[in-house]
């Protein structure tokens, strides 16, 4: 059910030209609390971990997907879920 | 067809426009969407970080790196950005004249000012061999140099010729003028002085050229003979200006 709906709100956004907007604004503020550098440090680790061989991409992910998603600040997650939802009620009053 | 598309895709709007809202208006449904769609953006972001990352490892360039690492250390500090060790070996050479320890590479530009050789530093340069000359030493042992004090003694004679002479060549040439003129002459000859000063000669029977074509034409032959003896008497008294100016004046009034 959650998928479904994920899916359908990136159809919405997508066809009122906001994904995008979106997707910048979620970034900038990952960038902004320094989350993006945090992550990218954790893969660094896991790579240079293994010194023999370098790890595969699925390995990676399999890795480091699960600490990147606990590394996000509650703050952050608050904000821009209020700030999504508030975008999303404004696309739908200002109607398709 | 073009109508019916457009029936079509009206239709479809609304559809969409009415589920969308159906979902807004729900809000633990939006909730829990937007939470969704949240963990997916920042997935996405994390796959992007991975993807740079294991492919640089996988060109190695980030072991190259740690390589140049460890060489550094063995190296002394002396290096440049450039990796160029230190160029200020350049040998300094002693100034003959100042006694300066000067580089080599400005070497030359320093003599030209030192030397007195250049332009701007010409007066510098006098001076101090004016004032080295006159404490220790009479004779003066670069050759150039008495030439440039004898150019100073003619440019500051040369001042006072032609500042005197142009005054009187200015007053001569408008005969019969108003004390006005004398006055403009003044600060004319304050200016024109210092340029005319090699050209006192020639100046001079310029004047006396334009006295005769002037006085010709408003004066008589008298007064014109007058003026020049007058003339004559201005050029030996220097200091007479105004007196000579009237002068003339008066003795044709007294004709």
């Amino acid at each position: 059910m959650s998928q479904d709906y994920d899916a359908k709100i990136n159809l919405h956004l997508d066809i009122n030209h906001g994904l995008d907007r979106v997707t910048e604004l979620v970034q900038t503020r990952l960038i902004e609390c320094g989350w993006r550098d945090q992550v990218r440090l954790a893969c660094r680790k896991a790579i240079t971990e293994n010194e023999k061989h370098i790890p595969t991409v699925d390995d990676l992910i399999a890795t480091v997907t699960p600490k990147a998603r606990s590394m996000v600040p509650d703050s952050v997650k608050r904000e821009l879920l209020h700030e999504l939802e508030s975008i999303l009620i404004n696309v739908d009053k200002f109607g398709y | 067809m073009s109508k019916s598309q457009k029936l079509d895709d009206k239709q479809i709007l609304s559809k969409l426009a009415k589920d969308f809202h159906e979902l807004v208006t729900n809000k633990e449904v939006l909730r829990t969407s937007v939470e969704s769609f949240l963990n997916n953006v920042i997935d996405e972001l994390t796959l992007g970080i991975i993807f740079d990352l294991h492919r640089k490892y996988k060109t190695s360039s980030y072991e190259i790196e740690m390589e140049e690492d460890d060489g550094d250390d063995d190296e002394t500090g002396e290096v440049d950005i450039f990796a160029q060790h230190d160029i200020k070996k350049t040998q300094d050479c002693v100034c003959p004249n100042c006694d300066r320890a000067v580089a080599a590479t400005r070497f030359a530009p320093h003599l030209e000012a030192c030397m007195g050789m250049g332009r701007n530093r010409f007066r510098n340069a006098t001076r101090r061999v004016a004032s080295s000359s006159s404490k220790d030493r009479e004779n003066s042992s670069f050759s150039g140099v008495p030439s440039d004090d004898e150019d100073d003694i003619d440019w500051n004679s040369g001042n006072k010729r032609g500042k005197k002479k142009k005054r009187n060549g200015n007053k001569k040439s408008k005969s019969g003028g108003t004390p006005k003129k004398s006055g403009d002459s003044k600060p004319n000859d304050s200016s024109n002085a210092e340029v005319e000063a090699e050209e006192d000669d020639l100046s001079s029977l310029r004047d006396l050229l334009q006295d005769h074509s002037n006085s010709s034409s408003p004066a008589d032959s008298v007064s014109s003979s007058h003026s020049n003896s007058s003339k004559k008497k201005e050029k030996s008294k220097n200091k007479k200006n105004k007196r000579d100016r009237s002068s003339p004046s008066s003795s044709i009034s007294a004709e």
